[in-house]
């Protein structure tokens, strides 16, 4: 079948995501065409990118409000490149942006829409899904049988593998007047760090952490690994970070390879937001808290001496 | 100016979900539940229009079989006018589409200015219904709204939000518009006892989905669902006396054990 992928771009590139969903448009394709549209700026280095992980074709569009993300222009973008790629399948990052654009493509091309989903195979013309639900706690198996069907993909469920391919890209025209939302001003945050939702290690803070002076101790030691770095709804509720970093069922959902959990005693709605990741740590000093009855590993102990000590071992035995 | 706000009734997120002997429904006895709490957001950020422009009223709005109208009373115990429950008692539209299209009938019909979605309900986290229902009426949508600024002369109505990697957008459109709620737009208010009393007097429009010209086939089935299961090893490593030995161990076992570390 003809799979559309909506690849999403950040600071000029790919993103992980969009390269996760190319393979596996690439596995379900089965000698179908795989389209890359960029919800983005066109760049050479993008379109290599696209090329390398296996999209056939690129399409993209030239104007300001796709420059500043406007979701409602990278969707008419998306719905002309549908047409134009006779696509019987597009598969979104499972992003804030990609299931917007699921959500108004299923209304636009009336078919059924499954939003971040864990797998997805197909079955004859039918795409079969599981996607969690309360935020966790239970996992659908769904069958989308429309002429058309959209996923959007959780980031890091499926591995990005390279598959090269020679590609053209095609600037598709955009109607400016169609656009019922502007966008006036986007700022750019400086991102020190990976994206919460797609990164490889998460380390969060929570109550423990006993207020937002001391998460600099949680942050040395992300940079350290590489980590994003998240926060309980605790600790975002106090107003001690972001509501941006919140990982838990009113928060993102994360499943990174591993998660840190630093003073964080375990609520069931933190768990729905972390709880599918593969390995997870707690450090707390609470021997009794929940959270050790659901993690890999734990230190109990005090966090401001244990995190401080990994910083550093990990500085000693690695780099 | 008259407002809408879509509200869904959901398992309070502190529920234990367990599931119904069919494997495609979950166990509703043993949970209590509540309005999703980004439409809480939603409504109070209605009220608070409301508020500052006289003459605007504001409606709750939702959709399923005959128990779900308790959140209707809560959005009006909040303080809304007038409350809407289309009623599908056989959830023949709960496929998110089709529950968009229905409610995108209603809104027609009654020619609101706003209408506002929570970002998601967290019952499915379909995240659809929202951005569906703006296209479905062809207007302006607008979502993961922090701030929301209502100009009732020009119409115009602007929305600051945050969006992936915490870049800040500021985005405006043209009533009518639909708007879904983030976490942060606003301290929701709890429902009064004076409230709650009015309440009791305020109107439900019954309306039934089989009223509604919306065709109900749906493309989406649902197979089964199963509750996750993680095996988690538990290793649990002593820190109190010797924390660098700790996290020594702990270092250790991520990368030889594990190996989710260089």
């Amino acid at each position: 079948m003809n799979v559309l992928v909506v690849a999403e771009i950040s600071n000029g590139k790919v993103k992980r995501a969009a390269l996760e969903a190319l393979t596996l448009a690439g596995s379900l394709s089965s000698g179908g065409i795989v389209t890359a549209v960029l919800a983005g700026p066109f760049n050479p280095e993008a379109q290599n990118t696209l090329a390398r992980y296996g999209a056939k074709n690129i399409f993209y569009a030239e104007h300001d409000q796709i420059q500043k993300q406007n979701p409602e222009a990278i969707f008419e973008l998306v719905k002309a490149s549908f047409k134009e790629a006779k696509s019987e399948l597009i598969l979104l990052s499972a992003s804030f942006l990609g299931k917007e654009l699921g959500g108004r493509l299923s209304a636009a091309l009336n078919a059924p829409l499954a939003n971040d989903c864990i797998q997805v195979k197909s079955s004859g013309s039918d795409i079969l899904v599981r996607r969690p639900m309360y935020a966790g706690k239970v996992i659908a198996n769904l069958k989308l049988s429309g002429s058309a069907n959209i996923v959007s993909v959780r980031p890091n469920a499926y591995t990005a593998k390279e598959n090269s391919q020679t590609a053209s890209a095609k600037k598709l025209a955009l109607d400016n007047a169609a656009l019922k939302t502007q966008v006036e001003s986007l700022e750019s945050a400086q991102q020190k760090r990976p994206e919460l939702t797609e990164a490889d290690i998460v380390v969060s803070g929570g109550r423990g952490m006993r207020g937002p002076e001391n998460y600099h101790i949680i942050e040395a030691f992300a940079d350290k690994i590489g980590a994003a770095v998240g926060a309980s709804r605790a600790a975002v509720d106090a107003g001690w970070r972001p509501h941006s970093d919140q990982v838990g069922q009113t928060g993102k959902v994360v499943s990174p390879k591993l998660y840190i959990a630093c003073g964080i005693s375990g609520a069931i709605q933190h768990f729905a937001g972390m709880g599918s990741s593969k390995c997870i740590v707690a450090i707390n000093k609470d021997a009794e808290a929940s959270i050790f009855k659901k993690c890999d590993y734990g230190i109990v102990g005090d966090l401001f001496e244990i995190v401080p000590f990994l910083t550093e071992e990990v500085s000693n035995s690695h780099f | 100016m008259k407002i809408i706000c879509c509200i869904k009734h959901v398992p309070d997120t502190n529920a234990q979900i367990q599931l119904a002997a069919d494997k495609k429904n979950i166990n509703r006895d043993t949970i209590s539940y509540v309005m999703s709490p980004y439409d809480e957001f939603a409504v109070e950020e209605a009220l608070r229009i409301r508020e500052k422009n006289p003459g605007t009223t504001v409606a709750v709005m939702t959709l399923g079989p005959e128990r779900v109208d308790q959140v209707l009373r809560t959005g009006l115990a909040m303080g809304a006018d007038e409350a809407i429950h289309i009623l599908d008692s056989n959830n023949a539209a709960s496929d998110p589409l089709l529950t968009a299209k229905c409610l995108a009938q209603v809104i027609k019909a009654g020619n609101y200015d706003i209408v506002f979605c929570g970002r998601q309900a967290v019952d499915n986290d379909a995240f659809q219904v929202g951005s569906a229902i703006a296209v479905t009426l062809d207007i302006g949508g607008i979502t993961l709204a922090g701030k929301v600024t209502v100009d009732g002369a020009t119409k115009k109505v602007t929305v600051e939000r945050v969006i992936e990697g915490g870049s800040k957008q500021t985005i405006s459109g043209k009533m009518p518009v639909l708007i879904t709620a983030q976490k942060g737009l606003n301290e929701p208010r709890f429902a009064s006892l004076p409230g709650i009393m009015k309440a009791k007097s305020k109107p439900v429009v019954k309306k039934n989905v089989s009223e509604l010209s919306v065709d109900l086939t749906s493309r989406m089935t649902l197979e089964s669902l199963e509750i996750p299961t993680y095996e988690r090893k538990k290793h649990i490593i002593r820190g109190e006396q010797d924390g660098k030995a700790a996290a020594k161990e702990l270092l250790n076992l991520l990368r030889t054990e594990a190996k989710v570390l260089e």
